[in-house]
């Protein structure tokens, strides 16, 4: 037996392929660091399937780091459902599995943001002070932490030097579709608290904006309603979640 | 200590042990190691691999590949002098996870499930489920996860009868979650249609 493993447990999807790319490309790039002995990645809706992950890893000490953007149904049942996990610490056949924080509820993600929203606007483009900063979450009436979480991380950001930052969900109001109403600066920069480009950023919300389709992406700035907007891919895509999953798997939840 | 896990040591001691080729799902492995589709010939133009997960992840027509025990592993493709590091790496981004079940069943550890314990436990959405019969779901399963979908060895229950099980290397001991979305989808029509009767 081996003695340390790190597992990325995500979403994945049937019909995206992107869906499940940022966790396998960190997976990958923390595999190649070399400092546990395995590193996997497994997914809800692919393979190799979160239930599978006892069979995979060979390893004395498991830690199992979920990547959502909030904690919720996700992190809270479904993954440890599916590893048998009993909470943060479970101990079965001389295994000892840790189960972590959520990666998009560590206090970093705010720090994460304001750097993609900055590059989005780029060094010559219009100035932080006069820009609105948009931090979209899912959202879901089903869960308030999906909400909260993004809250948390405006609240920090706030004092990140834009002239204003709000937030607004896909699922719960203010919705994508309010963010108008919701800042007055004619710059807004919109950052998607989510783990992939799948269908919620690359197409859902794109729609709901009214952003101008460029090449493969969106126009930087898509110019709509006399507001220009510039949209960023998914946060999960930044090589920055890799300290943050660095961080939780060491027990650093702050 | 190789520092490899149990399942690609187990596997690999089993490779040696056969007389080439051997072959692993859709995939005819070769001393050397050498690696083809096993419906291609040596002597077609064949073409390096230049990424394993993209030829695991897309068909023929360049989309999106959810099941890669799917019978549709693309053709057209060779790799050769691979060591054994970097054919545990090929054969697990191809069947994700299937080195491990099949070594995991053969070392007795495979834990079989009974379709009624994944049934009791779907929460949410997926409850639906709980309105579909056995037969039911022997029925969906045996279109579903026929060879001509999914070569996976399907060891999973419905009360006292197995679906079809297939032949393929890969055990499937718990049903996906692409079988699941399946019979939620069967669940769901019927509920609809019951509702407009």
């Amino acid at each position: 037996m081996l003695a340390r493993a790190l597992v990325l447990a995500a979403h994945g999807s049937h019909h995206n392929a992107h869906s499940s790319l940022p966790a396998r490309r960190h997976a990958a790039a923390i595999r190649a660091a070399g400092s546990f002995d395995q590193v996997l990645a497994v997914f809800w809706k692919e393979f190799p399937a979160l239930g599978d992950t006892a069979y995979l890893v060979d390893c004395a000490d498991v830690t199992i780091v979920p990547f959502f953007m909030a904690e919720g149904y996700f992190s809270q049942r479904v993954v440890p459902r599916e590893l048998g996990l009993d909470g943060p610490l479970t101990e079965r056949d001389g295994v000892v599995y840790r189960y972590t924080a959520a990666v998009g509820a560590h206090p970093r993600l705010a720090d994460v943001i304001a750097r993609r929203a900055r590059a989005a606007l780029g060094e010559d483009g219009p100035p932080l002070a006069e820009s609105a900063l948009v931090v979209v979450g899912h959202g879901t009436v089903q869960n308030p932490r999906s909400k909260e979480t993004v809250l948390e991380h405006v609240a920090t950001l706030r004092g990140a030097g834009f002239a204003e930052v709000a937030a607004a969900f896909l699922e719960e109001p203010p919705f994508v579709a309010d963010i108008p109403r919701l800042v007055a600066a004619e710059t807004v920069v919109i950052v998607p608290l989510f783990v992939a480009d799948g269908r919620h950023s690359a197409e859902d919300m794109p729609r709901d904006l009214g952003l101008t389709r460029a090449g493969d992406g969106w126009a930087r700035p898509s110019l709509v309603g006399g507001r220009r907007l510039y949209y960023t891919s998914a946060v999960g895509n930044d090589p920055a979640m890799i300290d943050v999953i660095l961080a939780l798997a060491a027990g650093d939840e702050r | 200590m190789s520092g490899r896990p149990c399942w690609a040591e187990g596997f690999l001691s089993w490779l040696a042990e056969q007389p080439p080729p051997v072959t692993w799902m859709q995939v005819r492995i070769d001393a050397g190691w050498r690696l083809r589709h096993v419906d291609d010939a040596a002597d077609e133009h064949l073409a390096p691999v230049e990424d394993w997960e993209i030829l695991a992840r897309t068909d023929a027509a360049g989309a999106y590949r959810p099941l890669p025990t799917a019978p549709d592993l693309r053709r057209g493709w060779e790799a050769g002098n691979l060591d054994d590091d970097a054919l545990i790496e090929a054969l697990e981004a191809l069947y994700p996870g299937g080195l491990a079940l099949w070594h995991a069943e053969r070392a007795g550890r495979l834990a079989v499930v009974d379709w009624h314990e994944v049934q009791r436990r779907q929460t949410g959405w997926q409850g639906l489920v709980k309105r579909l019969t056995d037969d039911d779901v022997r029925a969906a399963a045996a279109g579903f996860c026929a060879d001509e979908r999914c070569l996976r060895r399907v060891l999973w229950r419905v009360g006292e009868e197995a679906p079809p099980r297939g032949g393929g290397a890969v055990p499937c001991a718990v049903p996906c979650s692409l079988f699941l979305a399946h019979v939620q989808a069967i669940a769901a029509a019927r509920r609809d249609a019951g509702r407009a009767a």
